[in-house]
This record gives C-alpha cells, structure tokens and sequence, in this order.
C-alpha cells in the first residue's frame, strides 16, 4: 500500500453524476488498501442544486469532513461551483475545472466561463481545465461526464489508485448497460491524464 | 451489486444509513418500517431491497406514528424489528413512543432517528437525545459506519435483555457518510409470533402508575449496565488535566483537530455510545480526574446538562460556552473550541486568502434549490397565478403550504407557498385562517403527504366548515425523497401490487362537496378548473378540492427508462420572440436560458413537457416533431 493522504473535495450540480463519482474513487481506494470517508450532502432539490462531496483517502480516516485550506484538489464539474469551495483549496493546491457552465435559471446576471477562467488563473492555484463536458457529449452521453474526469484522475496519478482497480470498480458499481460508454469516457480522460503526467512529470501524487 | 449484502469479513464502503441496515439484517430483524425522510431514508430502501431473500416483512408506512405501531405490534409478538424515521417524524409518533416508554417491549425494537444539524433538508435540527429524558427510553449514538452497524445489531440484545425500546440516533454527516464496513454474518430471523396476555400493554392508569416505576427502575439499571458498555471508550492516563467528552460524528472532528493542533497526547477522551442514561461512576471518574473538561456535542447541551448535575463542584466544565448550540459542527469549529478551552494561540488560517475568496463568492449567484425541468408543480403554479390573477385574488390570498418539492413554490418568481410548518400543517392551518381571514384561503399539499397527515384536518374543514380550496398535488410518488411508493401508487415497499387508494374517492368519503382533477401541463383546462374551485368555495363557504395529477418527471422517465418524455424538441422563432421574458420570469424553468440577448432552450435539460409552448403569449415557442 502506498502511503498517501488525499484530501479532495468534488463539486457542482445535481445531476452531474457526483455521487457516483466519489464513490467509484471510494471504492478503489479502498481496493489499493486505503482507508476512505466520503461526506456527501444531498440536497433538497432533485436536479440542479449545488451539490457537494468531501473524499479522504488516507492510512488513517477519521473525520468525514476536509477542515477549510486542507483539500489537495478540488474538482469542479461545473464552473460557477467552484468558487464557492475555494476556501478549502490548500495553498497551491489543484483546481480541475471541467469546462462547463450552468447559470441558474433565476438569475440575470450574466457569466461567461471564460470570464471566470480568467479570474481563477490569476490565483495561485495549479488549475487544470478539462474539457470533459465535450468529449462525453461527443460519445454521445453526457451523463458519462464523470467518467471522463476519473480517467483523468488516474491517468494523471493525481489519485494513488491504478486504472485496474479504477476499471474493476466502474464495473462492480455502475449498470452494466452502460459499462462500454463509461469505459470508453474513462479512457478519452486517461489519455489527457497520462499526456498532463508526462508533460508536468509527475511520478507519484 | 446490492449495497447491504455481502459476505462475512468483506469490506464495503457503506452509507451510515446502510450500515444501520447491515446491522439490523446481522441481528436478525424480520420486520422494518419507515415513511420517508431525509436523512433517514436509505436505511428502509436499503433492508426493501433484498427483504425478499431474507423473508423479512418491510413497509413504507403511511406516516411515522404508523410505522413505530407496526414495529411495536411485531416486538410484542416476540419478533426483532426496525423503524427508522428523520428527527421530525419523531414527533409525529411521539404519542406511541412515550406509551411503549412505560409499557416496554418483548422482541428487540430498535428506533432510529436521524437528526439532521444546520436543517440540511428539515424545519428544524431538534436533538432528538431529549426523547430519552422524557421517556425513559435509552439513546445511543455512533461515531462512524462501522460503529454504526455493530452498535445496531447488538441493541436489539440490549433492548431484549431490558425489555425496552431503544433509540438510536444518527446525525445528516453520519448517515450521508460513507466508510468502510467490515462485515459481520447475516442472521436470518425465524421466530414466530406468539401474543402473551400481559397487563403491561394496557395503559390504563391502574397499570401506567406501576409502568412508571418500573421505567425508573429500568433507567437505573441500564446506567449501571452503561458503565462496561463496550462502545464507550475511554483514553485516560492519569496525569492529564484537561479532558473531553464527545459523542457521535464530533468524536472524529475531535480527533482531528488535536492531531492538527499536535495535543493528541495531552488530552484525555471520553467517547459515549451510550448517552442516555449516563454511566454515571465512569463520567465522575473521569471529570475528577482530569479536573476541567470540555464536553462537544451537537446541537443541544444534552450530554453537558447530564454530566453537570453529578460532577464534583471543584470540575470546570466548558460545553456551549465554546460549542455552538446551533448549526452543525466541523473540524475548523471544533478545533477553534478546543484552542479556547486550552487558551492556545491558534494560527489564522490563511486570513487575506479567505477575505478574498469570501468576496468573490458574494458575486456567485445562488443556486437555490429549483424545481426540475417539466415539474407539473412548476405548470401548476402557473396556473394558480394565472387564476388568481384573473379573479383579481393575488392580494387577498393565504397560500397555506406544506412538506415537499412542492414548498419551493415560495422561492421566486412563483413566491406561491405563504407557510409551511410542518407535515401535514397546509390542511390544519387552512382551518384556522378561513375561520378569520376576509380573502381566499388555499391549502397546497402533495400526494403523500396528503396520506401521511393531511386527511384528518380535511375531515376537520369538512365537519366545521372550514371555507378553503385544497389542492393535492399528485404526483404518484413521494418525489423529494426519491421516489417512494405511498398508499396513492398501487405499490408497495417491496414494489409489489396492492390496492391503489385513490385520492378522490378519499375526498369523496370525508364529504368534500367540489372534486376536480386537472391535467396541471395542460395550463387552459387547469385554470378554469381552478377558477371553479375558487368560486364554489367563496359562494358555498365550505372547502373544496382539486387533485392536479400527473407524474413527477424525473420519476416517470427512470420508470419508463427514457431520456424525454417525447421525441418532439422545441425552438424559439426568433421572428416571433419579442422578449417579453415571460417565459423567464414568470415560468423559470431551468431548460429555457436567457444569455442577455435572445432566449433559447436547452434541450438536453428539456424534458418535452410542452408547457412553455402554452406560457409563451405569442407563440414564439414552437414544437417540431422527431427532432
């Protein structure tokens, strides 16, 4: 077992597959000998409320809760959302923005990602932007959004789990009616991992 | 792969909630009961799942009172059983658990509340601990998902060896929680049901008087038995001088934040299972040993107000002083608490980051939690501003609200729902406005909950001429909780067919006089069939009822396993649009996206309902078939 502590939180929008996400990096870690808590709030709307999740992977878990500054990433599965955890980004800590943007429908003010990219880039965070949103929607189901974003997790090695056991958790938790579209997401997003491990030279998280 | 099962020694990552169901099915359970409610209900779907197999007898209850009963009916008969319910639907069955705090029970009862600190999803974060006090029923709360399923199974033994129900309480951060499990063997439960005439399980005074002493007597017994209670854990070495008590989910924060501020050594622990009653010789022991102690638990001071009624006088003892009595705990509060208690300097975390991130956060436009894309609630709003609009009533309105997706009515632009106090509270309070108030009183209320505790304050309006319009909205199922079967569906918790009740033969039954249904995506019909109701109300002063029926959409398309409801995709002709933003403003649906210039709709949110086609005043939206 390798002896790692990762502290990550994942946010964005009901309905964006979070939950699962979480859970399928839960359950792998869990698979490479991990100790895991996953805090997840479910809130009261069914679809389209903010929506988020605390992940500890570590020898030893105790609390379900990141304290604020104490997360190593947060992943954003939608723009605006992200913001809203910034405070629990440690200093330098990775910012991976999947690039989409969902303005809620009771409000007029106008925001553009890019607006908001740029904003963020003038911050001291390691920021990744995926554009994972697009590449699911080119497979065709955007549902499988999150699949994207664990294979760039793994490919990456910003998690301390091996794509076997990332694969063999998809497949033991999701329908298996799905299990060819999420492998093939998975894979779009090892890729662009594996390109960003290469290229940023990271041998271990 | 169903959560709950699982083989011996396995490790699963399970939700608090599934542990708890874990633990039951280890102990053999063969009945479980619950009506729905956030964050209680995972535990029921989680033991409905595979009831089957295990050939244990699982119901959702029409409300909690019911479910307790049930429970009840099945301890006395000798069988192990489960009901599990949020805080609040304690309050619903409180009358039935005061009642078995005096008779007790026979076969393991085990009663789960599931609190919920900072109102995650509830009216209210009541410490449902304060049930023990007044009952006499013990209570005990995990710290973690492991403990969480041990501690379950073996209350059914406690509560079998003292003859009571016991009161299990969970918390939002520990039943939405997942960590890993390790799992014990599943009991397959085979007793039988044997009924013993017993003068305890009637509560007539001659016999409560007896029961009361007797409940004192047991309330004892089970402080001494509390004393080796294996889940209480103690770390004290002797020479430390500060200690802290916790319980539940603070326990870990506790761990945290003294390994943060590097005190872990210094500091004694007192961990409680078992906080009602206290084991009362462990806790002096402790507090005299240590000489001041801080005690950090959520929400109420219950476990403080306890410990100091017996401490030493010469023990400081620091609660909610330092802990906040409101709102839920975390690591960043408990460790800010503890560094109070030892007057530490504690650094600041990162202070001009976190100014600046609070401003920017500040121009983040909330996502308020919103009704879905094709909500018929959504429709029927429309419809009864539309109406309301028409018979010049929008000012002389009471909208009296209730329990579900439906009480998002209050939020902007619709700003429909007036109250919402509790289950049920719609029909109950609209018998008191249209006693008194001059203008138009309407109840609005969903289909379960209806079931749940609407229809004894229809009967009420009914039997006292209360003048109000009532309208159910049904959408077959019980949506906020995700998809529950309720006595309106025809299905049970096993998603077996059974007879459907339906909703206006109830009516009908209680004598309400005026029974519509509406089609609510049809906008026309639903306005005129509400306009009706309303006349039939201000002319025969006696409340009237309209049942807007149409499946929840999310629901409807997991059922049917569809993307949309229609192949039909909807376009704004940009020729036609004027930007007279009804559509945005009035009817909000999230699918429909205004960027500053033109309105579009998004069809991959769009679920095909249709409805904007008819809110639209031009005709600017226009459907295309087989898009």
């Amino acid at each position: 077992m390798r002896d790692k502590h990762v502290n990550l939180i994942i946010t964005g929008v009901g309905g964006q597959g979070i939950l699962v996400l979480s859970r399928v990096i839960g359950e792998a870690a869990i698979k490479e000998g991990y100790q895991v808590k996953i805090a997840e709030v479910h809130g009261m709307a069914q679809r389209g409320g903010s929506l988020v999740t605390h992940v500890r992977i570590g020898k030893h878990v105790k609390s379900p809760l990141i304290p604020k500054f104490k997360a190593d990433m947060l992943i954003s599965m939608e723009a605006m959302e992200s913001i809203r955890c910034l405070d629990y980004i440690k200093p330098k800590g990775y910012l991976i923005i999947n690039k989409y943007i969902l303005v809620p429908a009771d409000t007029s003010i106008s925001i553009k990602f890019e607006d908001l990219l740029t904003y963020l880039k003038s911050l001291e965070y390691r920021l990744i932007v995926l554009d994972a949103y697009r590449i699911s929607s080119q497979l065709g189901e955007t549902r499988t959004t999150n699949m994207v974003v664990l294979g760039f997790l793994i490919g990456s090695n910003l998690l301390p789990i091996s794509k076997n056991s990332a694969l063999k958790t998809i497949e033991a938790t999701l329908p298996p009616r799905f299990k060819e579209v999420n492998f093939k997401a998975f894979n779009e997003g090892y890729k662009l991992g594996l390109g960003y491990r290469i290229e940023k030279n990271l041998s271990l998280y | 792969m169903n959560t709950v099962l699982g083989s011996e020694g396995e490790i699963r990552l399970l939700l608090g909630n599934e542990a708890i169901a874990r633990g039951a099915l280890e102990a053999g359970i063969q009945v479980a009961t619950s009506y729905p409610g956030t964050p209680s209900t995972e535990i029921l779907e989680s033991i409905a799942s595979i009831a089957k197999e295990l050939g244990i007898y699982v119901e959702w209850s029409v409300n909690e009172k019911v479910a307790l009963e049930v429970a009840l009916g099945a301890s006395i008969l000798g069988l192990r059983a489960l009901t599990s319910m949020k805080h609040v639907g304690l309050n619903v069955a409180a009358d039935t658990f005061m009642s078995l705090g005096y008779s007790g029970t026979n076969g393991g009862l085990v009663i789960v509340s599931a609190d919920d600190p900072e109102c995650h999803s509830s009216q209210n974060e009541q410490d449902n601990r304060v049930y023990g006090l007044l009952s006499y029923i013990p209570v005990y709360e995990p710290s973690d998902q492991q403990e969480a399923k041990d501690l379950t199974r073996d209350l059914f033994i406690v509560s079998e060896k003292f003859k009571t129900g016991v009161l299990l309480r969970t918390t939002t951060r520990l039943s939405h929680s997942r960590g890993p499990v390790k799992l014990g063997s599943i009991l397959k439960g085979n007793r039988s049901a044997k009924f013993l005439k017993e003068w305890r399980w009637t509560l007539l005074p001659i016999n409560a008087r007896r029961l009361k002493r007797r409940a004192l007597d047991r309330i004892r017994e089970l402080s001494k038995f509390h004393e080796q209670f294996k889940y209480n854990y103690v770390k004290l070495d002797g020479d430390e001088d500060f200690g802290i008590v916790t319980c539940g989910v603070p326990y870990l924060y506790v761990l945290d934040s003294l390994k943060m501020l590097r005190i872990l050594d210094r500091v004694a622990l007192l961990k409680l299972a078992s906080v009602y009653p206290i084991p009362t010789r462990l806790i002096r022991n402790f507090v005299k040993s240590v000489n001041r102690v801080l005690i950090v638990e959520e929400v109420e001071p219950f476990l403080e107000l306890q410990i100091r009624s017996i401490a030493p006088k010469d023990v400081e003892i620091l609660g909610k002083d330092l802990v906040p009595r409101a709102g839920e705990l975390n690591v960043d509060i408990v460790t800010n608490a503890i560094g109070s208690a030892l007057k530490m300097e504690l650094p600041q975390k990162e202070a001009r980051l976190y100014a600046h991130i609070n401003e920017l956060k500040s121009k983040i436009p909330k996502r308020s939690p919103i009704l879905c894309p094709g909500c018929p609630h959504r429709a029927l709003f429309y419809s009864l501003k539309l109406a309301l609009r028409e018979l010049e009533l929008t000012d002389r309105v009471i909208i009296s609200g209730d329990i579900g997706c439906y009480t998002l009515g209050y939020f902007p632009p619709y700003r429909l729902i007036d109250t919402t106090i509790c289950m049920g509270a719609s029909i109950g309070l609209a018998n008191g406005f249209s006693h008194f108030f001059e203008g138009l009183v309407i109840a609005v209320i969903g289909d379960s909950t209806f079931f749940h505790t609407g229809m004894s304050g229809l009967a009420n309006a009914v039997y006292n001429k209360a003048p109000f319009l009532l309208i159910i909205l049904d959408n077959s199922t019980t949506a906020m909780t995700g998809f529950q079967p309720h006595p309106g569906t025809g299905y049970t918790a096993t998603l077996d067919r059974t007879k459907k009740l339906l909703v206006e033969k109830v009516l009908e039954g209680l004598g309400v006089g005026h029974i519509e249904v509406a089609n609510p995506y049809n906008i026309k019909g639903t306005v005129e069939v509400i306009k009706r109701g309303i006349r039939y109300v201000l002319e025969e002063k006696e409340v009237a009822a309209i049942i807007s029926r149409r499946p929840c959409v999310i629901y409807e398309l997991r059922r049917r396993k569809m993307k949309y409801l229609s192949t039909v995709t909807f376009q704004v002709d940009y020729d036609k649009c004027n930007l007279c933003m009804t559509c945005i403003s009035e009817f909000a649906c999230p699918a429909i996206d205004f960027d500053g210039d033109k309105i579009s709709i998004d069809m991959s949110l769009c679920t095909r309902c249709g409805v904007c086609v008819q809110v639209c005043p031009i005709g600017a939206i226009k459907p295309r078939r087989g898009g």
